[in-house]
């Protein structure tokens, strides 16, 4: 059965969540299983969100999901050309996370706020490649899971179409 | 776009004449001007389908005149600014610009030149489209008219079929990235 054309070029980012899901993180486990409190275990995401769900556990949230790293990554994103370097697959986790652990998490609205800017500022850089597009090579490096994901479509299409357009092929 | 034989883009982008000014008389085909002429004389021009002109170039009966659609005028508008020509209406509605371009190109003996002028407008023409899409996926599903102005407006109108496909392309991927940015999915889970 073919896909609608939607699905075709590209994974949803729901599904791109899924996967980020299976990572590993730390928390702090609450009264469940063989995890002994206040010992700090580490288990994949989506566990982590279920027992955080369930009120058994609290969830550490990475080192990069801090305000002052975060902070220090806009600076150097706002002013250096290239992509910084973040974790491949910072969008999904740090909305998950975002989204059920916001407690956990100290200044969780700085947090946002900062993860939208970080997130504005390499879609400009993006666009700006989109400038130097080429048929067959793009330079994009240190774009994370999510991005790619967003850009993937069309970016595709349009080399394919530059690819088409050179003589004596 | 592509050469292949089940392309129906392919197809759809040789659905165009291109005027050829014949060498030699040819008896009894006047029929395919479309005029009431029994033959074609030297030096008549003719509105062929791209398909018959292969073969009438090739065979060295005629030359092929460059069609407007790639002529010196839309040449000289496209150097000035490549985001005010509106290339659907030199094609015809869902006409495919590029594809045209690409077949013509095939018969071109300077093949660099021709490659270099749709290479150099589909690049510059790109960003906008791409920047148009994004902000249309932007406004939501009510969304329509923005503060965009005539000139968006204008060009969105004069995009190509292949530059439609992209626009269309980058919209959804914006709008399926909106959406999972901005529900909440405390339902979901």
């Amino acid at each position: 059965m073919p896909l609608p054309p939607a699905l075709r070029a590209s994974v949803t980012p729901p599904e791109l969540e899924l996967i980020a899901c299976q990572q590993l993180t730390a928390f702090i486990s609450g009264a469940y299983g063989p995890l002994r409190p206040p010992h700090r275990a580490r288990i994949p995401l989506w566990m982590a969100v279920n027992l955080k769900q369930k009120k058994k556990c609290h969830i550490l949230a990475p080192a990069w999901l801090t305000v002052e790293y975060l902070q220090e990554k806009l600076v150097h994103e706002t002013t250096q050309a290239e992509f910084t370097k973040l974790p491949f697959r910072f969008a999904e986790i740090s909305r998950v996370l975002l989204d059920v652990a916001s407690d956990d998490l100290q200044n969780a609205d700085k947090l946002r706020s900062l993860l939208k800017d970080l997130r504005e500022a390499r879609q400009a850089k993006a666009r700006a490649g989109l400038e130097s597009l080429e048929h067959s090579t793009l330079g994009l490096s240190n774009l994370s899971a999510m991005e790619i994901n967003e850009i993937r479509p069309f970016f595709i299409k349009a080399m394919s179409v530059l690819g088409q357009l050179r003589p004596g092929v | 776009m592509d050469d292949d034989y089940f392309s129906i883009d392919a197809i759809l982008a040789e659905n165009q004449k291109v005027g050829c000014r014949f060498k030699v008389d040819i008896p009894d085909m006047g029929h395919l001007g479309g005029g009431g002429e029994r033959d074609i004389t030297r030096s008549n021009t003719i509105q062929l389908p791209i398909w018959m002109v292969y073969t009438v170039v090739l065979s060295d009966w005629a030359d092929m005149i460059m069609p407007p659609a790639f002529g010196s005028k839309v040449r000289n508008a496209l150097k000035a600014e490549p985001c005010s020509v509106r290339l659907s209406s030199l094609v015809g509605a869902g006409g495919l610009w590029y594809g045209f371009g690409k077949t013509i190109m095939e018969m071109l003996d300077k093949k660099q030149e021709m490659s270099d002028l749709l290479t150099t407008t589909f690049r510059k023409r790109l960003v906008e489209v791409i920047d148009q899409a994004q902000h249309f996926a932007a406004l939501g599903p009510a969304g329509g008219v923005g503060p965009t102005g005539d000139s968006a407006q204008s060009f969105r109108e004069g995009l190509d079929a292949t530059e439609r496909e992209l626009f269309a392309l980058a919209q959804e991927g914006s709008k399926r990235m909106k959406r999972w940015y901005e529900e909440s999915d405390k339902a979901r889970r």
